[in-house]
């Protein structure tokens, strides 16, 4: 375990293994002290001229007779839950992604209406500039090559 | 996780009621903050009096802190207000305004450096110890003595040092750790007898 703290203090120690290390050295007085003796050699060794200062015990006595802190948990959502929350969001636009590419790939064949039997009654280009509408907007969209498409019984929209 | 990580898992655990939690965090900054203190309060154990009610108001501002910056970042400045308060409750200000930037870059408005007047045993302590670690940094075979010096002074993460070392990480850690070990043996009569008479 003093192995784990170590690594721990370095901010080597990732996941569960850290959670675990940090509740035993909560738990465990003598790793409260290894704890304490690591930092101290860091300290010293980055020539902190305030080594010997140790107000640990001065605190930990007052605390005793302060009332317990409680803060409401709310600023920080669990990682768990941010982990889920990012997940989600990456699978939502992988999805998105490949819809949009898939729509985009049938540039200039039938539709994946059509090819699921939907009747498609006419696919014509802009370019005729016959509807002013799109034409005065085809300059705005990704794909340049914009159409029109109409279902049901030739019905044009 | 990151150090910042392991501070904000402990400030989380002192919030939901785990004052063992807050005690890890007095362990590893109370020497970081004395050191900060003593740019603009001289005297030794007033000090130590100003690190100590530092933490308590940072306990007691715990339910605030929401993690927006460093936790040390947050104390740091907890610790610069009560030293201003203890300074001009008694009186005294600080000798000349300067600028302290601390790891994260903030900028903390600060008196100038001001010599120690640490007590003679306070002193002594101090002398005690970096002499005891710095022979003990000595002492360690080669390996052991690069590696914990390039992840205490240099800062180096343990891939870089395994890069450095040529070396798995997994070596790297276990040198850091057996040098960690070694120079905590030579501490320990040290800090056993200050413990004794003193804390």
């Amino acid at each position: 375990m003093k192995e784990k703290l170590s690594a721990l203090m370095d901010g080597e120690l990732d996941g569960q293994h850290a959670q675990r290390a940090i509740n035993a050295i909560a738990d465990e007085e003598e790793l409260k002290q290894v704890w304490d003796a690591y930092h101290m050699i860091g300290d010293a060794m980055r020539a902190n001229s305030h080594v010997a200062v140790n107000v640990r015990q001065q605190v930990a006595e007052r605390l005793a007779n302060e009332p317990t802190v409680l803060a409401p948990r709310r600023w920080f959502a669990p990682v768990r839950t941010r982990r889920a929350g990012a997940v989600a969001l990456a699978a939502s636009v992988s999805f998105a992604a490949v819809v949009g590419w898939q729509q985009l790939s049938h540039g200039n064949g039938a539709s994946v209406m059509a090819d699921r039997g939907v009747p498609v009654a006419a696919l014509q280009p802009v370019q005729q500039h016959d509807d002013l509408y799109l034409a005065a907007h085809q300059e705005m969209t990704a794909d340049q090559s914009v159409y029109k498409v109409s279902y049901g019984n030739g019905v044009r929209h | 996780m990151s150090d910042r990580d392991i501070d904000q898992q402990l400030v989380e655990r002192a919030q939901r009621g785990e004052k063992r939690a807050f005690d890890l965090l007095v362990a590893k900054y109370q020497r970081r903050l004395a050191r900060l203190l003593s740019r603009f309060i001289r005297d030794g154990s007033d000090i130590e009096d100003v690190t100590q009610e530092a933490f308590i108001k940072a306990y007691r501002a715990l339910p605030s802190f929401r993690g927006e910056s460093a936790f040390y970042t947050w104390l740091y400045r907890i610790g610069i207000n009560t030293a201003k308060n203890f300074l001009s409750s008694a009186g005294r200000r600080p000798v000349v305004n300067s600028e302290f930037e601390d790891e994260d870059g903030e900028s903390f408005d600060l008196a100038s450096q001001v010599p120690d007047m640490n007590t003679p045993e306070t002193e002594l302590m101090n002398k005690e110890i970096v002499t005891t670690v710095n022979a003990a940094v000595q002492a360690l075979p080669e390996e052991l003595r690069t590696a914990i010096s390039l992840r205490e002074m240099d800062g180096l993460s343990y891939e870089e040092i395994a890069q450095v070392m040529n070396c798995p990480i997994g070596t790297v850690r276990s040198r850091i750790f057996r040098a960690r070990e070694a120079i905590a043996a030579e501490l320990r009569p040290l800090l056993d007898t200050a413990k004794n008479r003193r804390w």
